[in-house]
């Protein structure tokens, strides 16, 4: 009973603490194919991909990534790498209405229900796990449930609340049920209003 | 990188050589900018600018001078996700004249992908001793990083702005229509300084063609 009692109240609090709003930092910087580690370059070589190929390098608060960004199949992918290489995810530009319906429902719903207004401005599928069936997964297109595979969705969202407006980016699981949620810092934009 | 500030840099001169060795009545001046900007609660933001026109070249001679210097305020309201309603006074002291002039600002603020677009709506009247003038502006604003995907600091990016202004004063109608392209440095997210060349095409309706250049300096600074 005391087990079931602690793993119980350590779920709560890791998913408490997970959902709490971290503050997302990013700074990108454009990489020459050179300087890409080659695990990466044969990831992407394996996906096929004829459209261009644009590498960057990553750094947040805790950690530095490796990232292609390119067209494939008439769809945004962004590929993230760590810095030495290896596959962290997978991520495809889509649009909301795309998105299976309950995953949907569950989404607009805990948005609907924390934020009194609410604009989507991205919505990406995003898949991680074993590098082949990653591979597999995403060359056959078929971005439907696969066990084998983490499918998330990650959403910039502008929220506004009590007269505060605020963009995050949330994440959530293959139901539609959130996992994380970052502020994105908004850009100064005085030089193009004055 | 260097490649795309070598190719501003030649353009800017290419523009700038082109448009003085075309006009006779070319006139060139300097226009720095200090621009101030203050978050307040409630959504609310204030401006304070002061801009300054140095005439260097005017009627085929170099003539160095002082034309105005202005001061103005504007107070600002975010009043959806992008947009802001905004109201200010300025202050114009040409001559040892003054001058002022109300304004009133509704800005639409785009993130397309790389690209962050501005759009400006303006109304002004500006009340002189002899005369008031009405003026309707439009003024759409681009953005672009030279690195990466967005500016960032210690980054370079480039602005073009292209703006529309119609002007009513006692009962004459004319339109000045402003280029300019710009080169922006991030120092960081609060601190940017600009530089670049701005056309100013006036006498449309009258036919009697005004070409000014002004070399913009511009320093924005967010406390």
């Amino acid at each position: 009973m005391i087990t079931k009692l602690v793993v119980l109240l350590s779920v709560i609090v890791l998913t408490v603490t997970n959902c709490i709003a971290q503050t997302k930092y990013e700074k990108e910087y454009r990489l020459h194919q050179t300087e890409v580690p080659k695990k990466a370059l044969d990831f992407v070589e394996k996906l096929g991909i004829k459209n261009k190929i644009k590498w960057y390098k990553e750094e947040g608060l805790d950690n530095t990534s490796i990232e292609s960004k390119t067209k494939y199949l008439s769809k945004k992918y962004s590929i993230e790498f760590t810095s030495k290489g290896e596959i962290e995810d997978i991520e495809v530009q889509i649009k909301f209405k795309e998105l299976p319906f309950l995953v949907r429902q569950n989404i607009l719903k805990y948005l609907n229900a924390n934020y009194q207004k609410v604009k989507i401005y991205k919505t990406q599928i995003q898949f991680s796990g074993n590098p082949k069936l990653l591979l597999n997964h995403v060359t056959q297109q078929v971005f439907k449930n696969n066990t084998k595979i983490t499918t998330r969705y990650e959403l910039i969202v502008k929220t506004k609340t009590a007269d505060k407006y605020q963009k995050f980016e949330f994440l959530f699981n293959n139901k539609g049920d959130i996992l994380s949620k970052a502020l994105i810092l908004l850009k100064n934009t005085d030089n193009l209003e004055y | 990188m260097n490649i795309k500030i070598q190719f501003i840099a030649l353009f800017l001169v290419f523009v700038f050589s082109k448009t003085a060795q075309t006009q006779n009545d070319y006139q060139l001046g300097v226009l720095p900018v200090i621009n101030i900007n203050k978050k307040l609660t409630n959504n609310l933001k204030l401006n304070f600018k002061t801009e300054s026109r140095q005439i260097i070249y005017k009627e085929n001679n170099f003539d160095l001078r002082s034309e105005l210097v202005d001061f103005s305020t504007i107070i600002s309201k975010k009043v959806g996700f992008n947009n802001s309603l905004a109201s200010g006074y300025l202050l114009r002291i040409r001559n040892n004249n003054i001058i002022h002039r109300l304004i009133q600002q509704f800005t639409i603020i785009q993130n397309k992908s790389i690209l962050r677009i501005g759009h400006r709506f303006t109304s002004d009247q500006t009340f002189e001793k002899e005369s008031t003038t009405f003026r309707l502006r439009y003024r759409i604003s681009g953005q672009i990083p030279l690195s990466g995907e967005s500016v960032n600091s210690k980054e370079f990016y480039l602005k073009a702005n292209n703006e529309y202004l119609n002007a009513l004063e006692s009962r004459h109608y004319d339109l000045e229509i402003r280029l300019a392209i710009i080169l922006g440095y991030e120092f960081n997210d609060n601190n940017k300084l600009e530089f670049g060349l701005e056309n100013r095409f006036g006498g449309f309706i009258d036919q009697t063609l005004k070409n000014k250049s002004w070399i913009n300096i511009g320093w924005f600074i967010a406390l």
